[in-house]
Parts: structure tokens; C-alpha cells; sequence
């Protein structure tokens, strides 16, 4: 039961709130989770994030900066950001959801099937984190792997990073579904040959991951065929069974969708 | 704290409690159209408002985050009372039926056409993308928002919204604003919800935690104790009255095998206590003290465990019959706990062994027929159990006017709930008013009596107003559902196609309850059965106890779970005859001026009437939708992987329930020679209102505007049954209509005095006058004429209906489907509905209703099911995990089509028009899968993993299902990576 909302007017004061008050608050952005009745621990006080000037998309010579409380339409519609993560923020499908959720968000709520995070993690994106003593930049994908908690203010992708090939993909059964598995790559190609490629996929395991033995596997080499490909994704993710599919099933069908990506990114970069 | 917001462009300062919902702060400032369909899960859309010119669910907003923000709701738009253009091209199109999720569509026009002034298909898709309605199937609101772009270039800009049928008649066969169209889209009161008072107390249910179990003790003294508690409801202090909750007429054939409150739990949610209170927050406080303590027995989940020798049984209660009582009947063995089972006649029930009704019967000699087939098919078909979902939950809202009891209701049996409320509390009728509000959205769901009862005995004890309001997880496992059934099925047909036999073996799964358990499974036959014309049919049905949640009425009342059966089996049986499917349906299908001998013996617990066909429009509805669809024609995909496939499915239901059901209407004419309309008819949002009006104005020579209407109200209006088993325009229709003409019959004759002619030369004309040979008088002198002091008195006029022809609607289905090999995800391409529902009397509403049932049927084909672990637990009791389909699922192309036909019985030639819409797509989508990849799937939903299994493009089907893998224990602890 919320008993206090508190709106800070500058990050000082809302890192300082929640120092003082530690887990009994929680940071509120768009609330689509915070303020859900599906929450599952009603915390006894919100920190709302809405006066903290959060929420412009910046493009410069090397980075462009997304503040943690775009929310996802405002991905979708500023020209700034590249067409590849407007293509992940679009498989949120519902607009009302778009219109008040956050990227700072996603990644707060580390959802395993998140549809953006695996998007950030393919392009290597970073996280401003935010503390008293300053702030200082880490990967996204260290954000999500070690279920930190710290105030993110913004998220950064390399101009060179979204340059690369990329490709999205997304297993819902309606269109309107929480996705049952999700895939994101990024690659570079030379020649025949896959250079470094980075493969994220969600609903394989607790959280979104990086598909490193993959990536290792197709490393410096032409793409293999797609079955091939679908079989060694098949073999390597372990997602748990629950009432939407079974394992074998998600197995399958991560195959499918992350070779998907890869040949699509391979093939016309994605677009 | 105190907020400043601008709300619908005035400056507002509030008081906001830090943890409220924005919904809920702005409900309690006197802003009704923000509803409530999932219980602040997100999931719905019905609380949409503008949040700083974007479209927001107000239930993820906290109240104080509105602060120095801006907020618009649909009550912004009508100025004065005139509807924007937004608002009645919405209504004009025929999209507003239950109203429920308007607000919020509204909003989400508004936000659209501010932001593009054109906006494409893709574009109105994603604008409607948050927002879920259950009864409209969105595809009118691609051509609402068209209109609306029109109208807002032009006020007055028509347009043609749906065809037009009947040129002889002035109203009816037209569209016609529908009557509760412009309170609904305003955002105005309507709902119970909107009625409470201030100082009404809350109600909340304890349930069950177990699917089966007895209570061994309960203790409710804190709950009692409690400040704010004003009274608490259990097994102990509740009266000893068995009866049923199923809303049927009596005497009913469902079993009165429940209390208000028992001992014994049937289902997960199955109630154990209630608690009434002075706010929400101290009546769940309250439930959270009461201690119980359970013998819990193993559950009953499947029909082959309820079949099981020495299986637990269900209902060990002790048995009496009204009238019928079998020689037999041994009470030896009963448990007190159980409680007792009154069966108003029999229906061979036998609870020892969970059956809860059976019923046999069928015409000709069957082993002939299938002795005289040259080819045979025999296979089982499933169904899964699916929910209603009506966009606003169950609820009510009772209180005491003097010594009578009110019940503002949300149902769609108002005259069922004041008899059987009656019974339980053994009072009069006449203590009793059930006033129906407008509901949002019923399905069946309402015709049942979930929750009006407990509410209504607790007012009654307590002088209380209560308001109960079931929340998003108790309609899903404390409501109604689809009785999930196994259907065999098989045929015999000669070589040229000609069917010789069909048999038919029904299991049906009635759950805790035997709410409908005799009548839904057998009108899965009567329903399906008579779409063949063959001599030898036979059909058995059994239906079981069990402690699923409970199942009972769903738009298509078994039909939808016969007809996939009967129909995928007549696919089956084409291919094996290496006949093309329509060819067969053409040669075997049912045709005008048929006699229907089957019907005899599927009467409701007693004989049936059989039935000549007394218009089809089956012939024309196959034709047309075959070249629609360009059938027999292969279509390909770009991409390797998908498959297309093309199905079809014939589909019938009735107009009522001849014999049984009873309407009543009456007209009255006011002063200045306008009308009052009196109709027992309750509306669901279907547009019976409009139906009912437009009659009796087309009779009477009036506008729609000069009738104002008063329905479903029992202390206002007639009685009617009901509005169930698609009776709305066949009965509650001719009632009005009937009422109508007994006034016009008053009105002749006292034109024939002011005239001085004869009545025989005299006619009503329009507008609202009487013309003779040689002169005419107007309504209004009529009234003036009657209501002095020397004339004959006000005219009044009631109407009856009632009928022993059930005329029949037809229609034929058809739909073509991509198969993703890789995915084994399905996509509807097109889906046509061709359906005869003689004259359409709203065609823009008609159409509606068609479109919403299909869609509906769509998502029980696809997506929806209910999902239950080991222990009877539903597993996706919400609207994010339970996939109802949202405008993102619709068919690319998506078309319905009325084939007209006038029937000879039915009020200005009409038949009912929704139910029979959910009869199609399982069965089309089925043999449409058959046709892309070569699988039958012979049990709803068709998910990937089933397609995938079937494919043999993963591991072959494994003795557990994805459902059975959760019940491991770990599985249950496990969280889904969502
Ligand atoms: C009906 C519905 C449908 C949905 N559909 C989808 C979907 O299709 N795809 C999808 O990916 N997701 C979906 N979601 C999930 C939703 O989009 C995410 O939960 C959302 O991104 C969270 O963002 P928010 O701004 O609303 O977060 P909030 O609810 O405000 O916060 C979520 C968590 O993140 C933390 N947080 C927020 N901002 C920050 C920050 N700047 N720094 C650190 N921590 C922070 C909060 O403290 C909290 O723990 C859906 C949710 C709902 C309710
Ligand atoms: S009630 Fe707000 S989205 Fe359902
Ligand atoms: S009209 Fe949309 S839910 Fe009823």
C-alpha cells in the first residue's frame, strides 16, 4: 500500500530520498509496472521521476542519449533514434502501454521478455547510473545481468554500434501478447564472413542474455544455413516450461527466431 | 494531498489519498466514463483518458502524478448534449453496443483524428491498440472513424453504413441511430456501478482455496468484531434453500443442487464467506481473519475422472424430485455435507456417479444407416473450456426503498433473479424490484445468477445498500464458462456423398455446478443435428460433475462446441470421400420447407417441437461466399514456410425458445400523441432497445423519436423470460410489435368516431396521423380527443409473444488461413460470415453482433483457454495471460454479409442474428489448417505447439501437455519469464 508519492524536483533530492528511505521506496517513471495491481510488492513509498527533466533524446557526433524516461512512443516517433529500435519499441503493440512506459523502465523491471532490452543489448548499450557521489556509465547488458537497482538517467548507443547490421524479432500468440521469446542481433559482415556477432535473446532464461557460445560458434565465419543455425540455437538455450509453452516448444521456436534475425541481419541488414 | 489538475479544460483542485488510482480519484469527482475491466492490471483500456494529450490507462496512474497536468475525458466531448462528430459517427456505424469499452474508444478517435487527419487502417489499428472490447470484433470502427473524418469536414454528412432491406417499410431493414447509443458514448451514468449511493457498504467473497474439499470449521469472530464488519454470511447462518443459479424459466430443467453458501467446496473460488462492510479495505481485512479449516478431497477435473469407477464424487447430496421421482431413489448413502440436489423433473441425473443429466434419443433405424454407408468416419472432437469476459465483470448493487427490496442488476434474466431471489428469501415478488442497467456486455455470462442473491440477502437482513462487484480473477473461476466438451462423432454416407447416418456421442463437463448441464450439451445437438438433412441420426448425451470452475450459459449455448465437432467431422468424412467440402455441404444441408423431425425428441426436458423450414438462406450464403473467397482455388504465400488453406462450416441456431419463452410489451400514448413503450426485454448492449422501438414505430406510423422507452424494469414494465437463447427479436420484438398493433387496432377506432368512417377504410400514416377516404386526424387530436373528461381514457395497449415456430437462422462461414510451417503460428487471412437472419431489423447492429460473435470464436479457436494445474488452480485467470483478441487480430479481410431472406413467423420477418455468429469459425479455421498442411486438429484452442506437435516438427505429442507439465511441483513455484 502506497502511503507516500514523493516528486523530487532534481536527481540531488530523489537519490537522497532513496538513500534515506532504501527499499522501502521504489523509483516510479511510467508506472506501468510500479503501479499495476499485478506489483507484486506494494511499496510504502514512490519516488516519481517525473520532474527530473529525464525525458530528451539527443544525438551526438558519437552517442546518442536517450533519457531514462522516454517513454516508448516517444522512441517510435523521434527521428532521432534508428529505425532498428523503433522496430523493437513497435512490437509493443499496445499504444497506451507505449504512451506511458519507459526505456529507463525496462530496464528497471528487467522483464525476461522484455521487448526492448534485447535490442540495447545487441547494439552494446550503455546506462548512465546515477548516485550520490556522480554518475558513471555501464553496460546495459551488466545492468540486467546483475539485477541492479541503481537510478539509471540515461541510456547511450554508439552512432558505430547502430550502424551495424541488426535485425528484431519477437513470439507472441496475439498481438497484443507479453512476447513468449524475443531475439535481437547485431553484426558486422566481411565478405562472406560474420564479424563479432552479438545475438541477445529473451524467455530463454530469467532474464535477457547474450548468446555467447553462439556468437563464438559463427564468429569469422560465413552464416551457416538456416536449419543449421536453428538447431545450434536449439541446442544451447534452456527456457523452463510454463503455460505458454513447453520447453521443447521454445526451444524450437528460439531457433527459429533468432536464425531468423541472423539471416535477416546477414542478408539486408535487417532493414 | 491536494492536487491541481485542468480536467476537461477547468481548472481543478483536488483531495488525492498518495496510493489512489487516478481512475479512482476521478470516479469519485462524478467522472463515470473511466470504467473498470481489469482490476488496474493494465490489460484493458476501459479507463483510458488524455493524460496531456496521449491516450493513458488512468488505472496505472497514480492520482497524484495528475498534478499540474492536464486530463480529458469523453465526458469533454458532447457540447450541451450534442454529440461530436466522433461520437455519433461511432453510433452511427454500429459500433456502440454494450458500451462499455466507448469511452475509451472514443477518447482514442478523438486522439487519432487530432493527429492525423486521414488516418489509414494500420493507423486506426494502433491508436485502438490498448483497447479491449468483447463485443463489437472491431472491424466497424474502421469505417466509425472514416465517417467521422467526413462528419468533420461536414455535420451533416450520412454516408452509407450498412445495406438496406425492405423497401416496402419505412424504418425497419434500415440503419437507425441506436436508442441508448448517444447516453452511452457520452460517458453518462449507466452501468451499476454508476448507480451506488453514498454510505453503501462493500461486499467481498471468501473462496475457496480448494477445488474439493469440506469445511471442517470455520471461525468468523474476529471477522464480526471487526469495526466497519456489518455482517458476515456462511454455510451456518444462511438459509437451507436449494435452488439454481442457471436464470431459466420455470420450472427448470438445471438441478437445484446448491445453497447460498454450502459445505461443501466444488471449486477453486467456490464461496466460503462474505463480508459485509463499510469500505472495500475492511471487508478484505475482515476475510483475511476468518479462519477455516478444510477436509480436502481429491479434485474431479477431467470428464474421464468424473467417468471413473470409484472416482470422488462430486455431489453426494440427498435427492427428491418435484414431479417424476424414479422407483429407485436411494438416499442411504448420501452426506449431509453435500447438501441436498431437488430435481423439478427428472433429467437422469445421477450424481453418485457424477452425471449430472443425460439424454438420448434420434430418428430412422441407425444401424441401417451406417449398413447402407459405403464409407465411415469416427473421431472425437475436444473442446477446451474458454470464458465470456463481458468487458464489465458481474456485478450489483442492492438497497432497501421502504420494506421492498431493490436490485439494480446487470443481467439479462430480470424477472429470474426477483423469482429465484424470492424463493431464497421467502418473501413475495412483490417485495422485489430488479431494475436492469445498462450491462456491459452479458455473453450468457448474465443470464446466470452469480452473485445477485448473496448481495440481495444480505440488504435484506441488513437494511444495507450493498454493492458486489466480482473482480477480474473471480469472473474467470466463479462465473460462467464454455462447458468444455468430447463429442463423438460418426457418419456414414454413400459414394455419391448422400449422408446415411450420423451419430453422435456428447460428454459434457458441467464443473461444480448443473447450472444448463441438461440443456447446453443438448442444444450442442439440436443446433448442429438439423443442419443435415440424413433419415437415421442418433445422439447420447451425458454431462458430469466436476470441480472445474463453473461452466453455464456462452453466446452459442453449446452450439459452438457441437457444430465444431459435426462440421470438422463432415470435412473429415468429404475428404475421405475425396468430395469437395462445399459440394457435400450443398448436397446434404438443410433447405426451406424441410421437416426437422429430429426436434422432437430435443425439447428441453420435455417433447420438442419439430419444425418445417420456413426460410434458408443457406443455398445463396455458400454461393456467395464461395466466390468470395474464390474457393477451390489455390492461393500461395511469398514465403516458403506458409501454407494457405481455405475452410468453410454451414451454422444455425434458433429464435428463442418456442413453448417456453414469453414477452410482454405495452404502449401507451401521452397527450401530445407520442408513446410510451413498456418492453420486458432486457438489452445487452445487442440493440434490442432499438429493435423494439423501430418496431413499434414502424406499426404506428411514428418517428423512433416519438417512442421513448422503459425496459427491463420489473416494477415498470411486463414480464419477459429473458434475454437468452437468442430470443431479443423473435419474442421481446414481437411482443412490442404486438402491442403496437393492438394499440393501432385502439387508435382505428377511435379515429373511426372523430372521422366518422368506417375503421375498415381507415389507415395509420406517416408522421403519426390516421388517414380515411376523407379526412384525417392526428395522433395528437386522438390524444387530446381520449384524455378528457368525456373521452374513453388514455390509450393503452399490451402485447404478448409467445410461439410454437422457432424459425431458424442459417449461414455458412468461410475463411482462409496462412499456416506458418516454422512457427506454427495460424493467420486468419479472411474470414467471411454469410448469415440469414431474415429481415435484418437494424442491419448496422446486425452486423455488429455478427462480427462480434465471430471474433469471439476466433480467439476460442486460437488463443483462449483456461488453463487449470493439477489442484483445480485456473493459472491465467486475467486478461494478460488469457488471450482475448484485440483489433491487433483480426482477419486482414474481414466481412459480414446478411442474406436476406423474410420469414413467414417472426416479427417483420426477422430471425435472431449473434449466437449463431460463434457457431463457424472452429470448425472453418479447422478445415481451413487441414487444407494448408494436411493436419486435422480435433480439439480447440490450435495453438502453435499443437500445430508444431502435429507437423512432427517437435518431438510427437508427449502424454503431458504443457498445462500437465505445470503441475510439477517445481512448475508451480516457478515464474513465467514474462
Ligand atoms: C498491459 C501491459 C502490457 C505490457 N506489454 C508489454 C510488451 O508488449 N512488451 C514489453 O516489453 N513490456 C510490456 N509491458 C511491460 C512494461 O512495458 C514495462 O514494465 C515498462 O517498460 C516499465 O516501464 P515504466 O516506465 O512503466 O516502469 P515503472 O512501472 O515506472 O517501473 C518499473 C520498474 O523499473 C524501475 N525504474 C523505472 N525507471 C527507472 C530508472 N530510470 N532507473 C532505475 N529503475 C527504474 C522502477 O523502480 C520499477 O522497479 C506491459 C505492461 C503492461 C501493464
Ligand atoms: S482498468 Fe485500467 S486498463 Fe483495465
Ligand atoms: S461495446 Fe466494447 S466491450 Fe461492449
Amino acid at each position: 500500500m502506497i502511503k507516500e508519492y514523493h516528486a523530487p524536483p532534481t536527481l540531488a533530492e530523489a537519490l537522497a530520498l532513496k538513500q534515506r528511505l532504501g527499499d522501502a521506496a521504489v523509483f516510479l517513471a511510467g508506472g506501468t509496472e510500479v503501479n499495476s495491481a499485478a506489483f507484486p510488492s506494494a511499496p510504502a513509498h514512490v519516488i516519481s521521476l517525473q520532474h527530473l527533466a529525464l525525458t530528451a533524446i539527443q544525438a551526438t557526433a558519437t552517442d546518442l542519449i536517450i533519457g531514462a524516461c522516454c517513454t516508448i512512443q516517444q522512441l517510435v516517433d523521434s527521428p532521432a533514434v534508428p529505425d532498428i529500435i523503433k522496430a523493437a519499441a513497435r512490437h509493443i503493440f499496445n499504444r497506451n502501454i507505449r504512451n506511458m512506459a519507459t526505456i529507463g523502465g525496462q530496464l528497471g523491471s528487467n522483464k525476461s521478455c522484455s521487448n526492448l532490452l534485447p535490442i540495447l543489448v545487441a547494439l552494446d548499450a550503455a546506462v548512465d547510473l546515477a548516485d550520490p557521489a556522480g554518475t558513471h556509465a555501464i553496460p546495459a547488458l551488466e545492468y540486467i545481468a546483475g539485477e541492479r537497482k541503481e537510478l539509471i538517467t540515461h541510456v547511450r548507443i554508439r552512432t558505430s554500434a547502430s550502424a551495424r547490421r541488426a535485425a528484431v524479432e519477437r513470439y507472441a500468440r496475439t498481438a497484443n501478447d507479453i512476447s513468449i521469446l524475443t531475439a535481437a542481433v547485431s553484426l558486422a559482415r566481411d565478405g562472406d564472413a560474420v564479424i563479432s556477432p552479438i545475438i541477445a535473446a529473451g524467455g530463454v532464461a530469467k532474464h535477457v542474455i547474450r548468446l555467447a557460445p553462439i556468437e563464438r560458434a559463427l564468429d569469422g565465419k560465413p552464416l551457416p544455413k538456416r536449419d543449421a543455425l536453428e538447431r545450434l540455437v536449439a541446442s544451447r538455450v534452456a527456457p523452463i516450461a510454463d503455460l505458454r509453452g513447453s520447453i521443447e516448444f521454445k526451444r524450437h521456436v528460439a531457433g527459429v527466431l533468432v536464425a531468423k534475425a541472423l539471416l535477416r541481419a546477414y542478408r539486408d541488414g535487417g532493414r | 494531498m491536494q492536487i491541481t489538475l485542468k480536467l476537461n479544460g477547468a481548472p481543478r483542485t483536488l483531495d488525492a489519498a498518495p496510493g489512489e488510482s487516478a481512475r479512482d480519484l476521478l470516479r469519485r469527482t462524478g467522472i463515470f466514463s473511466v470504467r473498470n475491466g481489469c482490476d488496474g492490471q493494465g490489460s484493458c483500456g476501459s479507463c483510458a483518458i488524455l493524460f496531456n494529450r496521449k491516450l493513458v490507462n488512468s488505472c496505472l496512474l497514480l492520482a497524484p502524478q495528475l498534478d499540474g497536468q492536464e486530463v480529458y475525458t469523453v465526458d469533454s466531448l458532447a457540447r450541451n448534449r450534442t454529440l461530436s462528430a466522433i461520437q455519433s459517427a461511432f453510433i452511427d456505424a454500429g459500433i456502440v453496443q454494450c458500451g462499455y469499452c466507448t469511452p475509451a474508444m472514443l477518447l482514442a478517435a478523438h486522439e487519432l483524428l487530432d493527429r492525423v487527419e486521414q488516418p489509414t487502417r494500420d493507423q486506426v489499428r494502433d491508436a485502438m491498440s490498448g483497447i479491449l472490447c468483447r463485443c463489437t470484433g472491431y472491424e466497424q470502427i474502421f469505417a466509425a472513424v472514416d465517417l467521422a473524418c467526413r462528419r468533420r469536414l461536414d455535420p451533416n454528412y450520412k454516408g452509407e453504413i450498412a445495406p438496406e432491406f425492405r423497401d416496402d417499410l419505412r424504418l425497419v431493414g434500415k440503419a437507425q441511430r441506436k436508442v441508448d447509443g448517444p447516453r452511452l458514448a457520452r460517458g453518462e451514468r449507466a452501468f451499476v456501478e454508476d448507480m451506488v449511493e453514498p454510505g453503501h457498504c462493500h461486499l467481498k467473497m471468501l473462496g475457496s482455496p480448494h477445488a474439493h474439499a469440506y469445511i471442517r470449521s470455520i471461525d468468523t469472530t474476529a471477522a464480526e468484531a471487526m469495526p466497519g464488519v456489518v455482517f458476515v454470511l456462511t454455510y451456518k447462518n444462511c438459509p437451507d434453500a436449494p435452488y439454481n443459479q442457471a436464470g431459466q424459466g420455470f420450472p427448470e430443467p438445471s438441478p437445484y443442487d446448491r445453497r447460498l453458501f454450502g459445505q461443501k467446496m466444488r471449486h477453486v473460488g467456490d464461496r466460503v464467506a462474505a463480508v459485509v462492510a463499510e469500505t472495500p479495505e475492511i471487508a478484505a481485512a475482515a476475510l483475511a481473519t476468518i479462519k477455516v479449516e478444510y477436509d480436502v478431497l481429491p479434485p474431479v477435473l477431467t470428464i474421464d475422472e468424473a467417468a471413473a469407477d470409484g472416482a470422488p464424487i462430486v455431489h453426494n447430496s440427498e435427492i427428491a424430485y418435484v414431479a417424476g421421482a424414479p422407483a429407485n431413489l436411494d438416499n442411504s448413502g448420501a452426506d449431509p455435507r453435500d447438501g441436498k440436489i431437488i430435481y423439478q423433473f427428472p433429467i437422469h441425473a445421477d450424481p453418485r456417479r457424477n452425471i449430472a443429466a443425460r439424454v438420448d434419443g434420434g430418428i430412422g433405424n441407425i444401424d441401417q444407416g451406417f449398413a447402407d454407408a459405403d464409407v465411415i468416419h469416427d473421431a472425437v472432437y475436444e473442446s477446451s473450456q474458454v470464458q465470456c469476459t463481458p468487458a464489465e465483470p458481474h456485478v450489483v448493487y442492492t438497497r432497501m426503498d421502504g420494506d421492498r427490496l431493490v436490485i439494480h442488476a446487470s443481467t439479462q434474466v430480470p424477472w429470474h433473479i426477483r423469482r429465484i431471489v424470492a424463493y431464497i428469501l421467502g418473501i413475495s415478488e412483490n417485495k422485489i424490484r430488479v431494475i436492469k442497467e445498462r450491462v456491459g456486455g452479458g455473453f450468457g455470462a448474465k443470464q446466470d445468477i452469480v452473485l445477485e442473491e448473496v448481495a440481495a440477502y444480505c440488504t435484506w437482513v441488513t437494511g444495507r445498500s450493498i454493492l458486489f462487484r466480482f473482480d477480474r480473477r473471480e469472473e474467470f473461476i466463479a462465473s460462467r464458462t464454455r462447458h468444455p466438451m468430447k463429442i463423438r462423432i460418426k457418419l456414414g454416407a454413400k459414394r455419391d456423398g448422400r449422408l446415411t447416418a450420423i451419430f453422435m456421442d456428447l460428454k459434457a463437463n458441467t464443473g461444480p455446478y448443473g447450472s444448463h448441464c441438461l440443456t447446453v450439451p443438448m442444444n450442442a445437438c439440436s443446433k448442429s443435428l438439423p443442419l443435415f438433412l440424413c433419415d437415421n441420426v442418433r445422439f447420447q448425451v451425458t454431462t458430469y460433475y466436476s470441480n472445474i470452475p463453473p461452466t453455464g450459459a456462452y453466446q452459442g449455448y453449446g452450439a459452438p462446441q457441437g457444430s465444431f465437432a459435426l462440421q470438422l467431422a463432415a470435412a473429415e468424412l468429404a475428404a475421405k470421400l475425396g468430395m469437395d467440402h462445399r459440394e457435400f455441404l450443398e448436397l446434404n444441408r438443410a433447405r426451406e420447407g424441410a421437416m426437422l423431425e429430429i426436434l422432437r425428441c430435443l425439447g428441453e426436458g420435455r417433447e420438442g417441437i419439430p419444425q418445417r423450414v420456413s426460410s434458408c438462406g443457406l443455398g445463396p450464403a455458400l454461393e456467395q461466399g464461395a466466390r468470395r473467397i474464390e474457393w477451390g482455388i489455390r492461393a500461395e504465400s511469398d514465403d516458403p514456410d506458409v501454407r494457405i488453406g481455405k475452410g468453410v462450416a454451414i451454422v444455425q441456431q434458433g429464435s428463442g425458445l418456442p413453448g417456453l419463452d414469453s414477452a410482454n410489451a405495452a404502449v401507451m400514448m401521452l397527450g401530445d400523441g407520442t408513446f410510451m413503450l413498456l418492453s420486458g426485454g432486457a438489452d445487452l448492449g445487442t440493440g434490442l432497445d432499438t429493435v423494439t422501438t423501430k418496431m413499434v414505430a414502424e406499426c404506428l406510423g411514428t418517428s423512433m423519436a416519438d417512442i421513448a422507452l422503459i425496459a427491463a424494469d420489473t416494477d415498470l414494465t411486463p414480464f419477459d423470460t429473458g434475454c437468452y437463447a437468442s430470443s431479443g427479436t423473435y419474442f421481446s420484438g414481437g411482443a412490442a410489435l404486438n402491442a403496437a398493433a393492438a394499440m393501432k387496432v385502439r387508435i382505428l377506432h377511435v379515429a373511426a368516431e372523430l372521422l366518422k368512417e368506417p375503421e375498415s377504410d381507415l389507415e395509420v400514416a406517416f408522421p403519426s396521423t390516421v388517414r380515411g377516404k376523407h379526412g384525417s386526424v392526428t395522433y395528437k387530436d386522438i390524444a387530446a380527443y381520449t384524455q378528457t373528461g368525456t373521452g374513453c381514457g388514455q390509450l393503452t395497449a399490451t402485447g404478448n409473444f409467445v410461439s410454437d415456430k422457432a424459425s431458424i437462422p442459417y449461414g455458412a462461414h468461410f475463411c482462409q488461413v496462412a499456416v506458418n510451417t516454422r512457427t506454427g503460428l495460424v493467420t486468419v487471412q479472411k474470414y467471411y460470415a454469410l448469415q440469414d437472419c431474415g429481415t435484418p431489423i437494424n442491419p448496422e447492429l446486425a452486423l455488429g453482433q455478427i462480427y462480434g460473435g465471430v471474433l469471439k470464436t476466433i480467439g476460442h479457436s486460437l488463443w483462449e483457454e483456461m488453463v487449470l494445474d493439477a489442484q483445480g488452480r485456473c493459472l491465467n485467470a486475467n486478461l494478460l495471460d488469457y488471450k482475448v483478441p484485440t483489433i491487433g487480430d483480426l482477419p486482414d479481410d474481414f466481412r459480414a454479409d446478411l442474406v436476406f431472406t423474410n420469414d413467414p413467423f417472426g416479427p417483420y420477418g426477422s430471425k435472431s442474428v449473434s449466437e449463431i455468429a460463434c457457431n463457424g469459425a472452429a470448425p472453418a479455421i479447422a478445415a481451413a489448417i487441414h487444407d494448408a498442411v494436411g493436419i486435422w486438429l480435433r480439439r480447440w484452442p490450435f495453438t502453435p505447439e499443437k500445430i508444431l506437435r502435429a507437423l512432427g516438427t517437435i518431438a510427437a505429442p508427449s502424454a503431458t501437455t504443457a498445462a500437465d507439465e505445470l503441475t510439477a511441483p517445481t512448475r508451480a513455484a516457478t515464474p513465467t519469464h514474462v
